[in-house]
């Protein structure tokens, strides 16, 4: 049963971490919220599993990166809104540059020729 | 008080409003775009998924999850296990029974071989010992002593069958007699008193045991005056209630310093400078941050500056080893036990997995019949390794109440091992503390979880796979059930098979030496050990008394005749040996035994050639001897041995004329096979420790009181420490083999019992689950009588495989037993054939009363039953 929601993720390991830091760094969010933004930044692409959202979201408050707070929402909804701390803050700057490291290494070896061996 | 990992209630409300708000505000979006509520509120739950799993995962990242669902997992259990209590009860009992009896074998195994001796930093007391004996000479003891750069203080002590007098009254006891830097090593702190450092002085420390009960605990025992053998001391310290001294299981009641000890024998004193008498053990404490690899190496060094030093003496070519003390103290002494240990772990050992198998079986119903609660709770999400942590928890639980259980199971059975061990052949107490300590807790916990383990993996694997959508439909379990537990049940039925048959085994082999002739005869004889000793009689005395009191006993009424011997035959490993050679042959080790003149012939021994000991061997005149039929053949295979010399003794040897052989006896043990044995005349061999053997007219134990009075009449320094029928002694001769088959006996009856009760159950269940099938075949015109075969043959099919198996493992098993079956042919086809039938009747038996169920099956009620 768990296997069926852990195949929707099609993010890697890790990445969902780095796009929940960033979506709050543009300021607090409730769970729905980041999902919508995730999605709608990705252009649709990027289906957040609500089963992997959760769990990450205490995760990262278990680790202080993030903390939570009940407020109420633009539409008068009392909702749970998360906040970077400013560890959380360290952390993204961290991931980031570790991402950007990856996709370089990635399109690297994806495209090995580009840049050295052109004629 | 709050456990982090308990759920906090504002965690969950928490977690429930916050996805609550998710639902919400998606819904509320779909409704902005157009979309009904209802429509809506369905989208968004559709998009969300299973809320409950989310908040699962969700919990997860909490951290404490593992161990909450532990918490849980042992509620459940505990509600699972209450409501079918039925199968609560027996479970724990099969698993206590076989756990119990592990523990309590395990208590002597720590008993013999691990616990430390009771004294400060055990660890650092050794024992030295070469090729498994730790016996050494007095002067190898002396420059181990003086030269050794390894240990704090280095002692000797000799362990002996002693005496202790106090006011009058004489009883045989144990005795160390020990140097005078003993507690440097031990470092004991005396209850009372003192210990001794000076070797002589005439004092001594008595045990705790000895203090209660010979002295009532008199707090002023210290000055008292006891005498050991011929030598008087005076009690200057009690040592503390666990310390028994280095003999362990035998008690020592009484340390006295070595120097003093020895001399009361002459020939001990001689020995004090021999290097080939071996008579003293040694302790020593290590220094700090001295292993005893490095106290080994140091003393192997010694030893080749000894050889060096005295060229003329052989090394050994066994080398000194030093080992840390732990259980019993000899080396020699625990190495004896490990067969015995190996043989008792696989018994019990037998005995769990009889029991592990039978609560598989249970567990494998349990499963059939859970199925439906198994199969909802995955319908709702539950995993399969969750489930199987949840059945492994619930089986973890039983294995744990049946190892409490088992520990009150196991104390009883303790009692019962105790009770068996203190019958040994020994004239001196024997303490045997199989206290529960914590590693009788630790292996039982082991026990538990290993035990969980093996009858509980594989059916909770079977059950936790279950198909969720036959089941919940209502059909009928797959056969692969079935085929498990057949395989469980035959394999329970060919182990306890194996049991059984071992039993059998010994129960022959007791047989066997009951009935064997020992060579002598034993019926309407009595004996009495007795002891007199220096000051009051000398060897001239001594002779004089024993003669006269011989006259005494002959003149009681009934009694028929009395003669004398210094030790009894069959007394184990407690015979006396010496070595004997010809002029022209090498020196070997024989039994011998000191006879007065007219004990061959009360005795009914044959004299084949010559004469018996008689008048004529005086106590100065030319020393004789007889031999027995087989060393005469050994010596001189083709000479008459008569009016040759024999050599004794293994250097400095003494020779003696043969004046006659005498037919065979048994000297060890009944089991054995003919053995070189001869015999000295009690007139130039005597000590003051005789057994006086008396024949009677009629049933001897009708004259103990009788004798025992006559013996008291004597000169008051007579000591007396037996009176007891010939017989006794020899039934006490095997005793081990008597001690091993009653264990068996109990192990073996109680894994058949809980087999049969496996079979039954398994037969049983088989009619209950196909009575629907039986109705069936009823109604469309299947008599009784073919319903009954078919059941029948089922169970004694699958009693046939497990009695087949049972035996041909029985066949390797029984040869590993050879060696305590005293000569019986360990495939003994009485006991296998015996064995056999025995099972097959029971086997038929468990199956008839289920077979008789299922043939009164009623087809309409059968056919109604769902």
């Amino acid at each position: 049963m768990k296997e069926r929601y852990q195949n929707r993720i099609e993010l890697l390991q890790g990445t969902l971490d780095l796009l929940i830091l960033q979506t709050l760094q543009w300021g607090p969010q409730h769970g729905y919220g980041i999902s919508v933004a995730i999605r709608n930044r990705s252009g649709e692409i990027l289906q957040v599993d609500t089963g992997s959202l959760y769990p990450a979201l205490h995760r990262l408050q278990r680790q202080k990166w993030i903390k939570s707070e009940w407020k109420t929402s633009e539409n008068n909804q009392r909702a749970k809104f998360y906040q970077l701390t400013a560890a959380g803050k360290k952390q993204l700057t961290k991931e980031r540059s570790k991402w950007e490291q990856l996709s370089d290494a990635m399109a690297g070896v994806l495209n090995p020729f580009k840049g050295e061996n052109e004629p | 008080m709050k456990f982090p990992w308990q759920k906090s209630k504002q965690q969950e409300s928490d977690l429930a409003n916050e996805i609550q708000n998710h639902l919400n505000m998606a819904s509320q979006e779909r409704a902005e775009r157009g979309a009904t509520t209802d429509e809506a509120a369905q989208a968004a739950r559709r998009e969300f998924g299973n809320v409950e799993l989310v908040k699962e995962t969700a919990r997860d990242a909490w951290g404490w999850r593992w161990v909450e669902d532990f918490f849980e997992d042992i509620r459940f259990g505990f509600r699972m296990l209450r409501k079918s209590s039925g199968f609560t009860i027996v479970a724990i009992l099969t698993l206590a029974l076989g756990i119990g009896v592990n523990t309590s074998v395990f208590s002597l195994m720590d008993f013999v071989l691990l616990r430390p001796l009771p004294v400060p930093d055990p660890g650092r007391v050794t024992v030295l010992s070469r090729g498994g004996s730790p016996l050494f000479s007095y002067p190898d003891y002396n420059d181990y002593r003086d030269r050794n750069q390894s240990f704090t203080a280095l002692a000797a002590s000799v362990p002996t069958e002693s005496s202790l007098d106090y006011q009058g009254e004489s009883r045989a006891t144990a005795a160390e007699a020990v140097s005078g830097n003993y507690n440097d090593v031990m470092k004991i702190q005396p209850l009372l008193g003192r210990w001794f450092t000076d070797e002589n002085e005439n004092v001594a420390v008595i045990s705790y045991d000895a203090w209660q009960r010979i002295f009532a605990a008199d707090a002023n025992v210290l000055g008292k005056q006891v005498r050991s053998e011929s030598q008087w001391y005076s009690v200057i310290g009690v040592a503390p209630p666990d310390f028994t001294g280095i003999y362990s299981p035998i008690r020592i009641d009484i340390w006295v310093p070595l120097r003093i000890w020895t001399t009361q024998h002459p020939n001990l004193a001689a020995e004090r400078t021999d290097r080939m008498r071996r008579r003293v053990m040694l302790f020593g404490r290590l220094k700090d941050a001295i292993e005893p690899f490095v106290a080994t190496a140091n003393l192997q060094a010694i030893d080749e500056q000894i050889h060096r030093e005295n060229p003329g003496i052989a090394p050994d070519k066994n080398r000194v080893l030093v080992e840390r003390t732990s259980g019993i103290p000899s080396p020699i002494s625990r190495r004896n036990a490990v067969p015995v240990l190996i043989l008792l772990f696989g018994v019990v050992g037998t005995v769990l997995l009889i029991a592990c198998v039978n609560v598989g079986n249970l567990l494998v119903v349990r499963g059939v019949v859970r199925r439906h609660e198994l199969s909802v709770r995955t319908a709702l999400g539950a995993g399969r390794i969750r489930l199987l942590r949840q059945l492994l928890t619930e089986c973890l639980l039983l294995c744990f109440m049946g190892a409490a259980a088992g520990l009150v199971f196991g104390s009883w059975t303790n009692y019962l091992l105790k009770v068996l061990l203190l019958s040994l052949p020994i004239d001196a107490p024997i303490q045997l503390n199989l206290a529960l300590d914590y590693r009788v807790f630790l292996f039982a916990a082991a026990l538990s979880i290993l035990a969980a383990l093996t009858c509980g993996l594989l059916p909770a694997w079977h059950a936790a796979s279950v198909d969720v959508a036959p089941v919940l439909k209502g059909e009928s379990p797959q056969a692969t059930c079935f085929r498990m537990r057949h395989a469980f049940l035959a394999g329970q039925i060919a182990l306890s098979l194996v049991l059984l048959l071992c039993t059998g085994l010994f129960l022959r082999s007791i047989a066997k030496l009951q009935s064997s002739d020992p060579g002598f005869a034993v019926k309407n004889r009595l004996y009495a050990l007795t002891y007199i000793s220096e000051p009051e009689f000398n060897a001239e005395s001594g002779l004089q008394f024993y003669s006269k009191l011989l006259t005494d006993l002959r003149s009681l009424p009934g009694v028929q005749s009395a003669t004398l011997t210094r030790l009894l035959p069959l007394r184990g490993q407690g015979n006396e040996t010496n070595c004997v050679s010809t002029a022209t042959s090498q020196p070997f080790s024989s039994t011998f035994g000191v006879l007065d003149s007219g004990f061959l012939a009360e005795m009914q021994i044959p004299v084949l050639q010559g004469r018996e000991f008689d008048a004529q061997d005086q106590p100065h005149g030319k020393p004789v001897a007889i031999i027995n039929a087989t060393l005469a053949q050994r010596l001189w295979p083709h000479q008459n041995a008569i009016g040759q010399s024999i050599l004794l003794g293994c250097d400095s040897k003494t020779s003696a004329e043969v004046v006659g052989v005498a037919a065979n006896t048994k000297v060890v043990s009944l089991g054995e096979a003919p053995q070189p044995y001869f015999y000295l005349p009690f007139s130039q061999n005597y000590t003051g420790l005789v057994t006086l053997v008396l024949k009677t007219a009629s049933e001897s134990t009708a004259f103990v009181s009788t004798v025992r009075e006559a013996l008291h009449k004597q000169d008051n320094s007579l000591r007396i420490y037996g009176l007891e029928t010939l017989s006794s002694h020899l039934e006490r001769s095997y005793y081990q083999v008597r001690w091993e088959s009653s264990m068996l006996l109990i192990f073996g009856l109680v894994a058949l019992l809980l087999a049969t009760v496996g079979i039954y159950g398994a037969i049983a269940y088989y009619v209950t689950q196909r009575t629907r099938e039986i109705g069936l075949r009823m109604a469309i015109g299947a008599r009784p009588a073919e319903i009954g075969k078919l059941i029948l043959s089922q169970g004694l099919r699958v009693a046939g495989l497990g009695i087949s198996v049972g035996l041909v493992v029985s066949l390797g098993v029984a040869r590993l037993l050879g060696r305590f079956l005293s000569g019986l042919n360990p495939l003994d086809p009485l006991s296998f054939i015996s064995t056999a039938i025995l099972w097959s009747l029971v086997a038929a038996a468990a199956c008839y009363l289920p077979a008789q169920r299922a043939m009164r099956v009623d087809p309409m009620v059968a056919l109604r039953h769902e």
